[in-house]
């Protein structure tokens, strides 16, 4: 049953998809767009399927440090987040060096991760895990702060103390937000680590995506760009859809319905 | 150890409420003035009146919800169950994790506290319902949970604020039949915030008659033994007790009008039986 509704699910995308392809074909034989500017879709299909190999291993890198940096912003944020829930004088003092720091373009801040981190993952990881861990802070600290008065009441008059209130009430009411922030934070990920692969990647064997479209740009390579750009797509798509699924086991509690 | 806003004037036994000149202002507004009362160990006691005369307010006095300003409410040892308008369940948990709530913050161990809560649901008649989520049950079953997570500590009082308002009458009936049949059989000490008088009546043993704010008892009726008897609900005796009541109640409504001299006062809400 749920594996037809999946397949019903998935018709709407496909078919959109496919329409978009098709205009895309459509368009490069009408116009007579050059390659360099806008190769075909098959002439893409070729040059992924002519020599998958570094593709395959490129993708493999990116989403390890995409995976990787958002596990950092996803544990992060949801400690900073309790922490800044815990008091309102911590959180005026905290959040808007948080906000701060979300509001600094991530290109502004790269070269000093390049100074602290050096050329290489650990500073791909990081501008992940920058771009990711906002929308988890705002969203644990909200649903930590917007449980039902009249249930503060009933731990109040059950005898509880101000930690089990927040280990029993606090956090379980917050669950739903929180998993909000992780898929908004999980789709935001891969941005963060294709722009650090831009500017602080190191090329070779191993290069990640951000590294094969800043080269394949240079040498006009544009369907090897394009190649790339859908792997990183299909990187984002993945954490994400990952993240929605362990959302919706953990969320069975909150959603169940008769 | 009693319960007090204020040095007790007297030894009060478990079980037992006092109310010496109990009074509450919350700014400008005076919601219970110079309530005095006892309320006996093991009885059931309803307190009547129009909306927002104070009576909830001075459930939550007793319940140690609030405090009073002046004079003394004083409650005896025991264990405090309290329901409240709505059903408070939490909606993560299922029937018998809410129900054993009570017990997992008191740090009871968890096989003892959920045996405990499923004899608590036994008490209640939900015992089909014991592994549904408060989504996958009606309004009647959620405030059995609600009842059933306030008996889990075998409490000494129970305090009830219009469980049962927002329910159908058949099922509010069933329910208050339940409820009766409860306070029968384990005698704890309980308090009902009604604004129904034929619920005032077959529930309590006593109804206290509110005015309109501020809170001031007019008529502290004894209801018959007679009005325990659902068969015997067109009795005259019944029908004698609701209509004492009720004129109880209309008459401490229109004195308050005379007095404050507002002709815009709410009439009552509860009905006449």
């Amino acid at each position: 049953m749920n594996v037809r509704l999946a397949l019903r699910g998935a018709i709407g995308p496909a078919i959109t998809i496919a329409a978009a392809i098709g205009v895309w074909a459509l368009a490069k034989s009408l116009f007579g767009i050059a390659d360099f500017v806008l190769p075909s879709p098959k002439a893409v299909a070729d040059t992924f399927v002519a020599d998958p190999q570094p593709f395959l291993i490129a993708t493999g890198e990116t989403a390890i440090s995409a995976t990787i940096g958002f596990a950092i912003a996803a544990a992060g944020g949801i400690a900073i987040g309790s922490m800044l829930s815990l008091s309102t004088r911590v959180e005026r003092s905290v959040y808007p060096i948080t906000l701060l720091f979300q509001m600094v373009p991530l290109v502004a801040i790269a070269p000093l991760l390049v100074i602290w981190c050096g050329y290489g993952r650990p500073a791909v990881v990081a501008s992940t895990a920058i771009v990711a861990i906002f929308p988890v802070i705002a969203n644990t600290l909200a649903g930590l702060r917007s449980r039902a008065p009249e249930l503060d009441e009933l731990f109040r008059v059950l005898g509880a103390g101000r930690f089990a209130t927040w280990r029993k009430l606090a956090v379980p009411s917050a669950v739903p937000s929180i998993v909000t922030g992780l898929r908004i934070a999980a789709g935001l990920a891969t941005i963060g680590t294709i722009t650090g692969e831009f500017l602080a990647a190191e090329g070779g064997e191993r290069a990640p995506l951000g590294i094969q479209i800043t080269t394949a740009m240079r040498n006009f390579q544009t369907d090897r760009v394009f190649v790339a750009v859908v792997l990183a797509a299909c990187v984002g798509f993945a954490l994400f859809g990952l993240t929605s699924l362990v959302s919706r086991a953990v969320l069975g509690r909150w959603m169940r319905t008769g | 150890m009693p319960t007090t806003d204020a040095p007790t004037p007297t030894r009060v036994e478990p079980g037992e409420i006092r109310l010496v000149a109990a009074s509450r202002t919350f700014g400008t507004v005076h919601a219970v003035a110079a309530v005095d009362a006892t309320i006996a160990k093991g009885s059931a006691t309803a307190l009547l009146g129009p909306s927002g005369c104070g009576k909830t307010t001075l459930l939550r006095m007793m319940a140690s919800l609030e405090h009073s300003d002046r004079g003394t409410v004083a409650r005896g040892a025991g264990a405090v169950g309290l329901c409240f308008q709505e059903p408070r369940l939490l909606p993560w948990r299922t029937v018998v994790e809410n129900v054993a709530l009570p017990l997992e913050l008191a740090g009871v161990a968890r096989d003892e506290r959920l045996a405990r809560a499923r004899e608590a649901i036994a008490r209640v008649r939900l015992d089909d319902a014991a592994s549904r989520f408060p989504r996958e049950l009606s309004g009647g079953m959620r405030m059995r949970a609600s009842l059933a997570r306030a008996l889990v500590t075998r409490p000494a009082y129970l305090f009830l604020d219009e469980p049962f308002g927002a329910l159908d009458e058949v099922t509010r009936h069933e329910l208050d039949e339940e409820l009766r049949g409860l306070w029968e059989r384990e005698r704890f000490t309980l308090v009902l915030v009604t604004h129904s008088v034929p619920e005032a009546i077959y529930l309590a043993e006593r109804v206290l008659v509110f005015s309109p704010r501020p809170a001031r008892i007019v008529a502290d009726l004894p209801t018959p033994a007679i009005a325990r008897d659902a068969a015997t609900w067109t009795s005259e005796a019944l029908a004698n007790c609701a209509r004492d009541t009720s004129t109880a109640l209309l008459g401490g409504i229109r004195a308050n009008m005379r007095s404050s001299g507002r002709a815009d006062s709410q009439g009552p809400t509860g009905g006449h039986a």
